[in-house]
């Protein structure tokens, strides 16, 4: 089930994230996995975890890029989704603002 | 030193207090068994030690490690903080949670050369990340007064490549254990063992040794043997690292492919970094940290390529060429 885009995101306290260029890599140092984020996933990471709702990430990035805005809605619930489910982030209280 | 020498026959019934120092992967080593290693210059206080297990603390630090018997290769850390490798049937390790002593035990008559295999390399990588280093799986030649190494798993053929640089004039700086040090805007590489472990038939081809060369272990397991280079053929002064070639899997490169040096892309030169770190035993989330932030270091000031080719060793020549071009 998605997360309500009221939501925020915080980054697990395992996680280490490096920048390598516009691009990144993640260390989960739980699981000892590692993760590496393109250019476009590695802006998605950085707006999410900014301290905002998801619905504010969703409206940072629909002024960025070129895109349908159902497409990066769905993009970004399923993005947001394998996040949680590899347990990069933890999802925080949802906003009360609309 | 004789081939055939074991290390039982050096060690006395009761052994000596005579020790004797080393300089390997630039720290200093002291040993209470005599390496075939030049001896290191003056005095100093020791990184390492190796020494001999007294028996009964030996079994009394592992008596609650369970050994699997389908292994050759049991690695166990135990909960004080030593790690515990051991080789079935010829010798096992104890490593100190700090690095600075490494403990051994001899199971069977095993030869010099194959306790200093083991010992003075994946037992050493051990001792070197509790240290606080993080060496790379890498054979490593000089070319031009840099450092220039060759980076992968086991069986990839880097030792062969190494060999084939040698022969050309490119000394050997380090075989398997590859131990960095940041200095300013640079990497400095150190010499490891002045030794190939090679193919019989690679060390013919490229190192005109027809000798047999020594047995890596006791048990036929290993169908490379251990040849001992020459001063000219081995450096023996840390080097700046120049570049590290990447090379790709056997498996993944076919007969007819063309060799190929590229770039990296920087995310993909990290986790190429991140994959050949010679030790993957030690974990833990300390490690693991520093070992990320030493491989995102690293790929900053250090060009990472990419190196693929078929393995035809005839052909190395030519890889040699692509790569010396590379360098250029």
């Amino acid at each position: 089930m998605p997360i309500p885009f009221s939501s925020r995101l915080a980054v697990s306290t395992d996680v280490m994230i490096r920048q390598v260029g516009d691009e990144a890599v993640l260390l989960d140092l739980k699981t000892e996995r590692y993760l590496g984020l393109d250019d476009v996933s590695n802006r998605i990471w950085h707006v999410l975890t900014a301290g905002g709702t998801v619905q504010a990430a969703y409206d940072t990035l629909l002024g960025e890029f070129d895109v349908d805005p159902g497409r990066l809605r769905s993009d970004l619930e399923e993005f947001v989704q394998q996040l949680l489910q590899f347990g990069l982030v933890e999802q925080g209280a949802e906003s009360k603002q609309a | 030193m004789s081939l055939t020498n074991t290390i039982v026959e050096q060690e006395q019934p009761r052994l000596t207090e005579q020790t004797y120092d080393y300089i390997l992967y630039g720290l200093r080593l002291r040993s209470r068994v005599k390496l075939t290693l030049a001896g290191a210059p003056g005095e100093g206080i020791a990184d390492i030690e190796l020494s001999p297990a007294e028996p009964h603390w030996m079994e009394a630090k592992i008596s609650a490690v369970e050994l699997d018997d389908s292994d050759w290769i049991n690695i166990h850390a135990l909960p004080c903080g030593w790690s515990y490798v051991r080789y079935d049937g010829m010798f096992d390790f104890l490593i100190s949670p700090s690095g600075g002593c490494i403990i051994y035990r001899l199971l069977a008559e095993v030869s010099l050369e194959s306790f200093q295999t083991y010992a003075l390399g994946r037992i050493f990588s051990f001792a070197l990340v509790q240290k606080g280093y993080e060496p790379l799986h890498a054979a490593t030649v000089v070319v031009n007064q840099r450092a220039v190494a060759f980076l992968g798993a086991s069986t990839f053929g880097k030792s062969s490549l190494a060999a084939c640089f040698v022969t050309a004039g490119y000394p050997l700086l380090t075989d398997d254990v590859l131990r960095l040090e940041e200095q300013g805007d640079r990497y400095i590489a150190f010499p490891g063992p002045p030794r190939l472990k090679l193919l019989p038939r690679v060390a013919r081809l490229y190192l005109e040794d027809v000798s047999a060369g020594t047995p890596i272990n006791n048990k036929s397991r290993h169908p490379k043997r251990v040849f001992s280079l020459t001063a000219s053929q081995s450096c023996a002064t840390p080097t700046p690292l120049g570049a590290i070639y990447a090379v790709t899997a056997p498996r993944k490169v076919y007969r007819r492919q063309r060799i190929g040096v590229g770039s990296l892309p920087p995310v993909e030169a990290l986790v190429k970094v991140l994959s050949f770190t010679h030790n993957h035993e030690l974990t833990g989330k300390e490690r693991l940290a520093r070992q990320f932030d030493a491989a995102r270091r690293l790929i900053d000031k250090v060009p990472v390529r990419s190196l693929s080719y078929p393995r035809i060793l005839e052909s190395l020549p030519e890889v040699r060429a692509a790569i010396l071009a590379d360098l250029e």
